[in-house]
């Protein structure tokens, strides 16, 4: 999928998983995909805490920006995301919307 | 420390009970001697009136939710006898909660199981109780072997992770053999459990048929007494209890734990959440240290022990005391380490 297709799918989470904020970390369960437990960082659980109250990935991605201007330029922050969301869709945890 | 190790250190930490265990009825369709709830030797269930209804249930799932709970255990007496189950499920799955049903599997069916993964549950737990129908006739007062083997395979078929208790005791604790090889036949994750206490309503006669310390012994001398071989190097005292962990029962008394039936409060006289945040017995056991666990800081046996606080309030009405049944099991594992 590329970049523009990729940010103009809406995505969910799969409910084959279940997880919770540990004090600004998301701790996730994934017994049915990938049989195991995976945590993310403070941006990773913003960006997936997004997702699952039905934010769209563009809108995110320049929350982003937004907020992290003054440290990386734009291109980086892009890219990362890009990676981040890839890296979700291969897992599984991200599934295009019903 | 794996992800999910520091995770729990994290919650441990922010008293965030991330696993939950709520006990939905009491009703059984066994008799099981060892049952912790009460004596079933009479047959009766208990009164339906008093048990946790479906709005009470709704109530407890959306507090366990703004407690930051990630599992929940559905428990009873056996959970697939409750009439309002799938409602249940559908509304802990909408929590989003990590649905895990602790079950005897006689009751599960094809249909059963997928419509409980379509549910959201993810987990079941099936206790196995012997190796044949002649040990579920004396154990349970009914048969039950051939549906419970049917069940672990009926579960995994339908994407349902399975976990097999295997409950030892007196009847049975030389087959154990037996009862491995049938359950990895199926392919599933099992586990082994040699504990049985006292029951929650004061009466002892479950623990007729728990193991003694030559039975022990002789499961620690036998080809899977890597089961059996505790050590506590560590001389770790403490758990989740009260910490991550919350256990409520039919009733809606909360406990720190399902397998520690102490009184913290009841759902019906006060919110969960303010129990779980101000209920003094909770807060205790949160600040328990090392030291107070008297007995056990200088007992001999603590490095061989497998005690669980849980089962020393059951047995003894003392949270930090010693637990005898762990006791003589230390005493087996510390006699063969010497030998």
């Amino acid at each position: 999928m590329d970049k523009n297709d990729l940010l103009n799918t809406d995505f969910e989470i799969t409910d084959l998983i279940s997880w919770r904020n540990i004090d600004g970390e998301i701790l996730i369960l994934d017994t049915s995909i990938n049989e195991s437990a995976h945590e993310l960082n403070e941006i990773g659980s913003f960006i997936f805490l997004e997702i699952s109250q039905g934010a769209k990935l563009l809108q995110i991605r320049e929350t982003l920006v937004d907020t992290y201007r003054d440290q990386f330029d734009r291109e980086q922050i892009e890219k990362d995301f890009q990676q981040y969301i890839e890296d979700l869709i291969k897992m599984k945890l991200l599934v295009p919307k019903k | 420390m794996n992800v999910l190790s520091k995770q729990i250190s994290r919650a441990k930490d922010l008293s965030q009970p991330l696993f939950s265990t709520l006990e939905i009825t009491q009703s059984c369709n066994l008799r099981c001697k060892h049952c912790y709830n009460f004596d079933r030797s009479a047959g009766a269930n208990p009164v339906q009136k008093d048990l946790l209804s479906f709005k009470e249930i709704k109530h407890i799932l959306t507090s366990l939710n703004n407690l930051g709970a990630l599992s929940l255990n559905i428990t009873g007496g056996e959970p697939l006898t409750h009439p309002d189950l799938e409602n249940i499920i559908s509304e802990a799955k909408s929590f989003n909660f990590h649905i895990r049903l602790k079950t005897n599997g006689i009751l599960l069916d094809h249909n059963k199981a997928k419509k409980l993964f379509t549910l959201g549950v993810r987990e079941v737990d099936i206790s196995l109780y012997g190796a044949d129908e002649m040990t579920y006739q004396k154990f349970c007062k009914k048969e039950g072997h051939t549906k419970t083997i049917e069940a672990i395979r009926i579960a995994k078929e339908s994407d349902l992770k399975v976990n097999v208790s295997i409950i030892l005791h007196k009847l049975n604790f030389r087959d154990l053999d037996k009862m491995i090889n049938q359950v990895e036949e199926l392919g599933v994750f099992y586990q082994v459990s040699d504990e049985i206490t006292d029951r929650y309503d004061k009466t002892n006669a479950s623990n007729e048929l728990g193991l003694n310390q030559s039975d022990y012994t002789e499961l620690l001398q036998g080809p899977y007494h890597y089961f059996f071989n505790h050590e506590n190097t560590e001389k770790s005292l403490q758990c989740g209890c009260a910490k991550t962990v919350i256990g409520i029962n039919a009733f809606g008394d909360v406990f720190p734990c399902i397998g520690a039936p102490i009184p913290c409060g009841n759902i019906r006289e006060n919110t969960l959440e303010s129990i779980w945040k101000n209920s003094e017995t909770l807060i205790n056991i949160r600040n328990l240290d090392f030291k107070d666990f008297k007995e056990c800081v200088s007992c001999p046996l603590i490095e061989s022990c497998s005690r669980s606080s849980g089962s020393a309030f059951v047995n003894t009405g003392e949270y930090t005391g010693c637990d005898p049944v762990a006791k003589v099991f230390a005493k087996a594992r510390s006699n063969l380490k010497k030998s």
